[in-house]
């Protein structure tokens, strides 16, 4: 299997109220205080030494109050700066020695210093730019070098963060540059809030990768799969509709039957209806119908449909579904796809467990303030390598496509969520994904 | 409630469609019992009446085919395959493997149900031809040693003479041996009994038990 990866490349981005980021964005930030500016940059820098990444500075402080402002924060910065993991710059002589060079160099230097940092070992390259002295005199380049940055760091293991103080800069200056950022930070009491605009940029880079996924599938597999799919609801309608007509020319008629018959029609025409939008939202880039959910309903839902297909007794599934989980925004459907193919998944691997009874445990939990958690803990026999399971086409079952957790893992990345696994201590393996909580709810 | 006469059993994996066959077979008059897995099959005590079986291929535990396979080795109900994918190597390969039928989903009600009637007649008919086998072995078994020497001689149309000069006996011994056979066989003609020698693969001439 060449070239796809759908291994999600994001990490911890530090600051509080925001979780995870990929790798890649170019953010903005306008402080009002030298305060502001530490508080932000502290726990950021922080996340970076956790993740072993190599960080980089532009600071607008000399380098020994930047060093100092470091200190204050938690143990372990300083280390970072004393083995050479973190470097600050100060912000005047970086601007005086870049000074006079075109956007491509600057550009340049920070590709090649990611390059330095990954060959290190390091995990990517976390920057904060401050770019305070350069307004007054050199603000079309400022821009240009801006607008070039963005596009440049897209695809790479870089985390940009560009540093403006509020009180320099014009209201004109502050639209072009939210304009050359992604995405622009900002301050909410406690909390600090990226704009949305995280979340599509995830989506749209989500979708690119699934179609990559989904042109590695033949046509003919892909189509037999989805033949299946809409063949049992029709058949289904086929049949109900052929007995309701019966027993309408029954004498007398039977109603009773006719009515139920009929509204089982209009349900599994529905549920075609809805493979089908289901697979248009899958495979081509109409964004899935996002509605406010409650991740717990679709849980119960999903267990009373698998439980249907499971022998009584064979298998038990048990849900520990945390109350008043809040709500989050999704395509039912799709999540619904997801929801079963884990469940079925985890089925599946308890198909030779014989030592201990066959358990597959539900948890839903909100983590932290932004995300719902869902883990699905099976107790087969684990995996050999849980990325793996994840690439496409890789499957252990015979009669597999080895695509269910391909696209499972696009859909709940379509979502802004992760889905991961892992080896359980004892027993089997566990499926995690993590959703984003409906913004409204987030008190 | 009391046993049906004849019954069709719905092995499919997808609720919906055991719950719309079993509506329609309702609605024509017929007995069905609905199962989701190779494994459920298997485990359900089957009545004793003329059955047939609704088997979709793709099945949650064991392939519809593999199922077919299994079941080849003893008796059971004519299966007409049902599939949502209906590619032309598995239908090739169910029905040379003995599939009444084999039909893609979505299928219309009457191609099913003459599907369905012509596997309960098969199955009845099979039903009868095995009883009545059954009987007969029960017959056989229930003659005596030297009977069951007797009873290969006398249907390879040797004369009484000749078959009591094979055993070493007496002809009159011999007649007396083949007239108990005759009569615990319940055969009306030597040519019954031929006929019956013949079902129970009993070589003419050789002794041979079932």
């Amino acid at each position: 299997m060449s070239a796809v990866s759908l291994v999600a490349d994001f990490t911890k981005y530090g600051i509080p109220g925001i979780d995870e980021v990929p790798f890649g964005i170019h953010v903005c930030h306008f402080y009002r205080a030298r305060e502001d500016l530490v508080d932000a940059l502290v726990p950021y820098f922080a996340a970076g030494l956790g993740n072993n990444e190599r960080c980089v500075w532009v600071t607008p402080f000399s380098t020994d109050e930047a060093t100092a402002a470091l200190g204050r924060g938690p143990p372990g910065l300083g280390a970072m700066l004393d083995k050479g993991q973190m470097e600050i710059v100060d912000a005047r002589c970086w601007h005086a020695s870049t000074k006079g060079t075109d956007e491509n160099s600057v550009v340049q230097f920070w590709l090649h210093e990611e390059e330095k940092a990954l060959s290190k070992g390091y995990q990517g390259l976390r920057s904060a730019v401050d770019t305070s002295f350069l307004y007054a005199d050199d603000w079309d380049t400022l821009m240009d070098y801006e607008g070039a940055v963005g596009d440049a760091i897209r695809d790479r293991r870089i985390l940009m963060l560009c540093t403006y103080d509020a009180h320099r800069c014009q209201a004109t200056g502050v639209l072009e540059t939210v304009r050359t950022h992604q995405h622009t930070l900002d301050r909410r009491d406690v909390n600090w809030e990226i704009d949305s605009l995280v979340r599509e940029e995830s989506l749209r880079t989500m979708r690119a990768r699934l179609e990559h996924a989904t042109q590695l599938a033949t046509v003919a597999e892909l189509s037999a799969a989805i033949a299946h799919e809409v063949n049992q609801p029709l058949a289904a309608v086929a049949s109900n509709a052929s007995a309701c007509l019966r027993w309408l020319s029954a004498t007398p008629p039977n109603l009773e039957r006719v009515r139920l018959t009929a509204e089982r029609i209009v349900r599994d025409a529905n549920s075609a209806a809805e493979v089908v939008n289901g697979v248009r939202a899958l495979f081509k880039r109409s964004a899935p119908a996002a509605v406010p959910l409650n991740l717990n309903e679709v849980i119960e839902e999903v267990r009373q449909l698998v439980l249907e297909e499971v022998c009584s007794g064979e298998v038990s599934i048990e849900n520990d579904l945390e109350r008043n989980l809040p709500r989050i925004v999704a395509d039912r459907v799709q999540l619904q796809q997801v929801m079963v193919n884990l469940f079925r998944n985890g089925i599946e691997a308890m198909e030779r467990t014989v030592d201990v009874p066959k358990l597959l445990s539900i948890r839903s939990r909100r983590e932290g303030k932004h995300y719902v958690r869902v883990e699905i803990c099976d107790r087969g026999s684990g995996l050999q390598d849980p990325e793996n399971a994840f690439k496409p086409f890789f499957t252990t079952k015979k009669n597999g496509m080895g695509m269910g957790l391909a696209i499972s893992r696009s859909i709940i990345e379509a979502h802004s969520g992760r889905l991961w696994a892992t080896n359980n201590q004892g027993w089997g393996a566990t499926f995690c994904l993590t959703l984003p909580v409906l913004s409204s709810e987030l008190q | 409630m009391t046993s049906p006469d004849q019954l069709v059993m719905v092995v499919d994996d997808d609720y919906r469609v055991r719950e719309a066959l079993q509506e329609l077979l309702r609605a024509a008059g017929l007995c069905s019992v609905a199962l989701g897995s190779a494994a459920e099959y298997s485990a359900y005590a089957k009545p004793d009446v003329p059955a047939c079986l609704i088997l979709d291929v793709e099945l949650p535990d064991i392939n519809g085919l593999d199922l077919q396979r299994q079941l080849a080795e003893g008796y059971h109900p004519p299966i007409i395959f049902v599939t949502g994918r209906g590619d032309i190597p598995s239908s090739v390969r169910a029905i040379k493997a003995g599939a009444l039928d084999f039909l893609t989903k979505p299928f219309s009600d009457h191609e099913l149900l003459r599907g369905v009637h012509a596997a309960l007649a098969h199955d009845r008919e099979q039903r009868a031809r095995q009883a009545d086998l059954n009987r007969l072995k029960q017959r056989f078994h229930s003659l005596t040693r030297r009977e069951r020497e007797v009873l290969p001689l006398v249907v390879s149309g040797l004369l009484n003479k000749q078959a009591a000069a094979q055993l070493g006996i007496s002809e009159v011994t011999l007649q007396i041996h083949r007239t108990n056979v005759m009569r615990k066989m319940e055969a009306a003609s030597l040519a019954d009994l031929v006929r019956m020698a013949g079902r129970l693969n009993i070589p003419a001439s050789q002794t041979h038990y079932v």
